[in-house]
């Protein structure tokens, strides 16, 4: 759940210019977990960042609006507007297949999404 | 010694009141209150820097969130995502922390981020947040101002034209953050909401701007959608342009109207300005109508009627009931109406609007039905006079003859021409439209009560409004009316009196029953 709210906050402020800490203060987390969330996240392309410089990063999502995943990724962002949604979401995001391919998972995830 | 280069902000109607723009190179404060427009300010110099003059920019914030903005962007036909992709614009948002961090580094991402994009305008949205930060790091109380310089010398470094927006609160601290920002800026716009009436209203006012000058004062400002922001000078500003101005002519122009000719004496000088005072009902519009529609088809000389009474639809169909075709000059885009609503008027924002349409369609004649209309709209005395004055000035600057009617609430006979709004004396000619009361019925009658520059006449003259507008009723002529006017006296002063012997009418005619 962390690595999705990493990634809706990543995408809802497009170029973030911040440090781990930064991050896991704003998601009220803790910098240990944010910092492997996103290391998850880069190694499945789903979010970039820059060069280091002082610990900060530029963290931007990685896929381009016509891609298979950003069309699925904003479904679901628009999904989790919703409590209802989120729930479902928490639910079915769990950590069972951190090796997949973001495409299969977002694909897994629309199956079990009410349109 | 290095030229200095102005900065078009492109916002509209703001590089007017900043006489071209701003010193490249200085930093700009935009500081006010919530919801006084600052980061809408502060986003658009940078669109309008990309989109019209090619100078990529790069946005920073700390508490909006860039959807939003980007979003709200959208509203006014601002592309900002599109600009992302093409890689002239950044939306970053950062903490002040960091923020601060960048300022400081070498290697800062930041300012090179603004260099691969080969960013010119930088907005940074909040800079009073850096307050926060520099009192967690450090409680020294001239730590905000440290930065500040910090900021400054980084910009001035990165050759970046800073636009820093800072939210004003009512607090001593708030102040104090104020006062430093302030001293330290080279430009400073001060941004206000406030209400007139019930009404909000925004105003904008240049507190300072190092190495130029400006329009000072309050001006208003106005957020439109499909637009974005829209600044208009105060009305009463002085022309900084063409400071030769024509302010009168000696050319003579026929008015067209044979009621208006006959009393003036052949005709108004171009450029004059003429008050026409009467009671309500007495005829003023349609005399209006009249000298814009003879103007139009008889002396080629285009015109506006500016009303805040009524409606253009209206004004047609009244002028259409005594043969008065408006609607054939308006399609021919000879005559035009500009009519808006008392209710919502922004005098700053008409005045500009008159302004625009006179330049555009080179008008030559204006009628501007309803001053008094304007008296109750704009509520403020000294504002209302301001608009009056600074619509004199411009129609003489333009030598455009212009007609203002007076609504006098004196119903029969006066005891002042303008009772409310003594300005008389600031115009060239003096008309005045008065109903009085001989036996049981009501006479319309016209008077030329003051005409610089011409031999007019002084007779109070009857007139009728029919087919064709105003008519003035032969003098000397018995029949239709039956005793002219010419027979009475004090006509004005509400106790007509009828001259026993007349003499200049002939004894013989006179019919003593009549008196």
């Amino acid at each position: 759940m962390l690595d999705w709210e990493i990634l809706i906050h990543l995408y809802r402020y497009h170029i973030t210019l911040l440090g781990i800490e930064q991050i896991a203060r704003i998601l009220h987390s803790d910098a240990t977990s944010v910092g492997r969330a996103l290391e998850r996240l880069k190694s499945q392309k789903l979010i970039e960042s820059s060069r280091s410089s002082r610990a900060v990063r530029f963290y931007t999502v990685a896929f381009s609006p016509d891609n298979f995943a950003c069309s699925c990724f904003k479904q679901l962002v628009n999904f989790s507007e919703h409590r209802s949604g989120r729930l479902t979401l928490k639910k079915i995001l769990k950590p069972d297949n951190p090796g997949a391919a973001p495409d299969a998972i977002c694909a897994t995830l629309l199956k079990e999404v009410p349109k | 010694m290095k030229e200095l280069t102005v900065l078009s902000t492109g916002v509209a109607g703001l590089d007017d009141i900043l006489l071209g723009g701003v010193p490249r190179g200085n930093i700009i404060l935009l500081q006010g209150v919530t919801g006084s427009g600052k980061t809408l300010i502060g986003t658009e110099i940078v669109y309008r820097g990309i989109v019209e003059f090619d100078e990529p920019g790069l946005i920073v914030v700390f508490e909006t969130s860039p959807n939003k903005l980007i979003r709200d962007a959208a509203k006014f036909g601002w592309n900002l995502d599109k600009l992302q992709q093409e890689k002239k614009l950044r939306v970053v948002f950062t903490s002040p922390q960091v923020f601060e961090q960048e300022l400081r580094s070498a290697d800062s991402l930041l300012l090179e981020s603004a260099a691969e994009i080969g960013a010119q305008r930088i907005f940074i949205d909040g800079i009073g947040l850096l307050d926060q930060n520099a009192n967690e790091v450090n409680s020294e109380p001239f730590l905000y101002r440290d930065l500040f310089h910090q900021l400054i010398e980084t910009f001035q470094r990165e050759s970046l034209t800073a636009v820093l927006s800072h939210e004003i609160g009512k607090t001593a601290k708030s102040l104090e953050l104020s006062e430093a920002a302030e001293f330290l800026s080279d430009t400073v716009i001060q941004l206000n909401r406030g209400l007139h009436n019930r009404r909000s209203q925004r105003t904008i006012e240049i507190l300072k701007s190092r190495g130029q000058d400006y329009e000072s004062g309050l001006h208003s400002l106005r957020i439109t959608d499909g637009k974005g922001v829209e600044v208009f000078r105060r009305v009463q500003a002085p022309p900084r342009r063409n400071v030769i101005q024509p302010t009168s002519s000696t050319k003579r122009s026929v008015i067209g109207v044979s009621a208006i000719d006959t009393l003036i004496g052949g005709g108004l000088f171009d450029g004059s300005t003429t008050m026409v005072v009467g009671v309500s009902g007495v005829g003023k519009t349609v005399l209006g109508t009249q000298l814009l529609r003879e103007g139009a088809l008889r002396q080629k000389k285009r015109g506006l009627l500016v009303s805040l009474d009524e409606h253009p639809a209206q004004l047609i169909r009244n002028a259409g009931t005594i043969g008065l075709d408006l609607q054939g000059p308006i399609d021919e885009g000879t005559i035009r109406i500009l009519f808006e609503s008392p209710q919502e008027l922004d005098i700053d924002a008409h005045y500009a609007q008159i302004i625009d349409l006179v330049e555009k369609h080179d008008i030559q004649r204006m009628v501007v039905d309803g001053m008094t209309s304007y008296s109750s709209a704009i509520g403020d005395m000294g504002i209302y006079r301001d608009f009056f004055h600074a619509l004199v000035a411009y129609s003489k600057h333009r030598l455009m003859t212009t007609f203002f009617n007076y609504e006098n609430p004196e119903f029969l006979g006066i005891s002042s021409y303008m009772p409310d709004f003594p300005v008389s004396s600031i115009v060239d000619n003096l008309i005045l439209m008065s109903l009085v009361e001989i036996g049981n019925s009501l006479h319309r009658c016209i008077s030329v009560v003051k005409a610089r520059g011409s031999h007019h006449s002084f007779q109070t003259r009857e007139f009728v409004i029919g087919e064709g507008g105003i008519t003035l009723l032969p003098q000397d002529e018995l029949g239709e009316p039956e005793v002219t006017l010419q027979n009475y006296s004090s006509l004005l002063s509400k106790a007509p009196t009828r001259f026993r012997h007349s003499p200049r009418t002939n004894p013989a005619e006179r019919n003593p029953e009549r008196a």
